[in-house]
């Protein structure tokens, strides 16, 4: 095995064995909607249909475990901790028996996971019938594990796409990024949970990669056929890839356009080829649908046709939703530094059902730190803005991924405003980009130069290593303590 | 690699050290609550605008060092807490903007008595989104009020002060309670837990060791 792939394969691991200890450390459907995820698996698993409605009415056994688990009474209370008696455990193992005795087959309401594609909760429907025999707590850890593996994949791809975006080296910046990344708390918490953002995380990571291994060795027919393949994937795991899909989709036009200055015409079809296999699950999905008299694109359509406001409103909101608000245009956000209070605050800590927070001194702490790491990566763009300058059809694509996933989650937000502020301004949302953000961590190792990058690699492996240390810390002591 | 090695030893020895210090603190402890249930609140308010809400007839324990509001909102905005006695303020705190979730601890500075009849004061200013002030139906006389208005009923309010005990010595309940929540043996699975930290903190300082000179 090359250095490259075996340190490829330690970031993997890292990341696994980081995902698994937050899949026991978090309390049972203490991760954002992780009941209504268990519910889709429970229902795909047992009837091999998918959920037909987006009620909260769980089944029968999922409710008599969730009212074991005292799981209304944790949830956003952080005060009150799990279960830590044992009159309360028997009460719990007396819901889980009555629970595994309910015969109720399926779950036809599955909350907001309702809307979501099925391959995620395919895939968990594994574990979920190899651990049927199990108690539900024993099949939801088998689920969480099965996240967990996707870690793994998230973080290898993330070092792969390093490697490939950064192909200079030295090897120490792929090492450093692919670490941190893997050590990434929320990567972990998120990945340690029952929710398909794990498999987007793996599959936005695995889309970056081949499509900066394409821009760096050329675009051939495997390349085309991967990358439309990762983004049919992508469709079928989560909604919110389709933020990805535009940009995606300018990469592999660019990617085209210079195949076509060496190859002729026949690199069209190539993209033909791509643009084929990334639309054929949505091509499917919109004829089932228009021969079941339903909207073509089910909630997409819909949540198009009852746009709110207008297109300026609509944009000023979502630029306001990250960055501060131009002068001369409606403030949506006053007195609330969305970058830092919320996005910032939300990635150094923000757990459970957005309930478990470090003490607040810790947040200004951690400024220092992204400080140091933001002028090391602008120091090093800085020095290599030559070169970018080559690359700027590559970074166009890039940049296109981002800004699509970024408008998605404000259109989305922007459309229950202004009953809710920013109902989607989690940071888990932003995960899908965490390629870029480990080439931003590789640029500010890079940043640190010759003599100093070693020790600012290990610095920054160690810095993420603590924190994500420090955060588990902090849910043992919410849950537990 | 000597660089790297020194890195490394510094920052497991500084992460070792403030994980001792850790758990030589104490965690808050809740030391009591008005007595507004918490499983069965409704909305006694609701705004989208900037408001003070008082409560009167709160009992300030001694040594509270964070009071805990039943606030709910998408992204709170920045929200001051203060303590009244005889139109006086004895105490206060400011929660940033940015937090989320159905309750709001704002710390506050410690007094060294309890005070048996304080007014709890919050206050925010808010433009746009919704936030919701949780509590129960009372009669007027005993409701939180807005400016000279009575709101339908009282706010949940909770004393929150540090802890006697030590996170140190918690640690055997909280193996206890990890075991319970899991319907395994705490023991068994704290030691699962550690042992992937373990490989974790290998793999990565093995990779740090060899790739990063």
């Amino acid at each position: 095995m090359s250095g490259g792939l075996r340190a490829a394969w330690i970031c993997a691991l890292v990341a696994v064995c980081n995902a698994a200890c937050w899949s026991i450390l978090t309390y049972a459907f203490q991760a954002p909607d992780e009941p209504d995820h268990y519910a889709y698996v429970k229902q795909l698993a047992e009837t091999a249909s998918l959920p037909s409605n987006g009620l909260e009415q769980l089944s029968g056994e999922e409710e008599l475990a969730l009212e074991g688990l005292r799981y209304r009474d944790v949830r956003e209370l952080p005060e009150d901790p799990a279960i830590t008696s044992s009159p309360e455990a028997r009460e719990l193992h007396r819901d889980l028996r009555l629970a595994a005795q309910e015969h109720d087959t399926g779950s036809a309401s599955a909350g907001v996971a309702q809307s979501e594609p099925p391959l995620y909760y395919a895939i968990e429907a594994i574990p979920y019938t190899l651990a049927s025999g199990d108690s539900m707590l024993g099949r939801l850890q088998l689920m969480r594990l099965t996240s967990a593996l996707l870690a793994g994949v998230t973080a290898m791809f993330v070092f792969l796409f390093a490697r490939e975006a950064l192909p200079g080296g030295p090897p120490r910046v792929w090492c450093a990024a692919g670490l941190a990344v893997a050590l990434v708390p929320l990567l972990g918490f998120m990945s340690g949970a029952v929710n398909p953002d794990a498999l987007l995380y793996a599959v936005s990571a695995a889309v970056f990669y081949f499509l900066a291994r394409a821009f760096r060795r050329g675009f051939d027919r495997r390349g085309a056929l991967t990358i439309g393949a990762l983004v049919a994937v992508g469709l079928l795991t989560k909604l919110n890839f389709i933020g990805l899909v535009p940009g995606v989709f300018l990469g592999l036009v660019v990617l085209t356009v210079r195949a076509a200055r060496a190859r002729g015409r026949t690199a069209y079809r190539l993209l033909a080829l791509a643009l084929g296999v990334a639309l054929s699950p949505v091509a499917a999905y919109a004829a089932v649908n228009a021969l079941s008299d339903h909207p073509p694109f089910g909630i997409v359509s819909a949540a198009v046709q009852t746009l709110h406001g207008s297109v300026l409103s609509e944009l000023n909101y979502i630029w306001q939703l990250y960055l501060p608000h131009i002068p001369g245009t409606v403030n949506d956000f006053p007195g609330i530094s969305m970058l830092r209070e919320v996005w910032f605050r939300g990635y150094v800590g923000l757990y459970g059902w957005f309930d478990t927070t470090f003490p607040g001194w810790v947040y200004t702490l951690a400024l220092l730190p992204a400080t140091a790491i933001a002028v090391l990566c602008a120091r090093e763009l800085l020095r290599e803005r030559l070169a970018l300058r080559r690359r700027a059809g590559e970074l166009a694509t890039y940049a296109a991924v981002a800004v699509g996933l970024l408008g998605l989650i404000g259109a989305d937000s922007y459309h229950e405003f202004p009953m809710f502020d920013a109902s989607y301004a989690q940071v888990r949302y932003l995960l899908p980009l965490l390629a870029l953000f480990g080439a931003a961590l590789a640029l500010a190792v890079r940043g640190a130069g010759r003599r100093f990058g070693p020790v600012a690699g290990a610095a920054l492996v160690v810095l993420f290593l603590a924190h994500d240390v420090f955060s588990q810390l902090l849910v043992v002591g919410r849950y537990y303590g | 690699m000597r660089g790297v090695g020194i890195t490394l030893a510094v920052g497991f020895t500084a992460m070792a050290l403030a994980v001792g210090l850790s758990l030589l603190r104490s965690p808050a402890t809740l030391t009591r609550t008005n007595g507004v249930a918490d499983d069965t609140q409704t909305a006694v308010a609701a705004t989208s605008e900037s408001a003070v809400y008082c409560q009167p007839n709160e009992e300030l324990p001694a040594h509270t060092s964070a009071i805990r509001i039943s606030l709910v909102a998408s992204i709170g905005p920045r929200t001051r807490l203060y303590v009244l006695s005889a139109g006086h303020v004895l105490t206060s705190g400011e929660q940033g903007a940015g937090w989320t979730g159905s309750a709001l601890a704002v710390p506050v500075r410690q007094l060294a008595r309890a005070v048996p009849a304080a007014t709890v004061c919050v206050a925010f200013r808010l433009r746009d989104g919704m936030l919701f002030l949780l509590g129960e139906d009372t009669p007027p006389d005993r409701a939180a009020r807005e400016g000279r208005f009575a709101l339908p009923g009282r706010m949940r309010v909770e004393f929150v002060s540090p802890g006697t005990r030590t996170w140190a010595s918690m640690i055997p309940a909280i193996v206890r309670s990890i075991g319970l929540s899991h319907d395994g043996d705490g023991g068994l699975i704290v030691l699962v837990v550690l042992t992937l930290l373990a490989l974790l903190v290998g793999l990565t300082t093995r990779l740090l060791l060899t790739d990063l000179p």
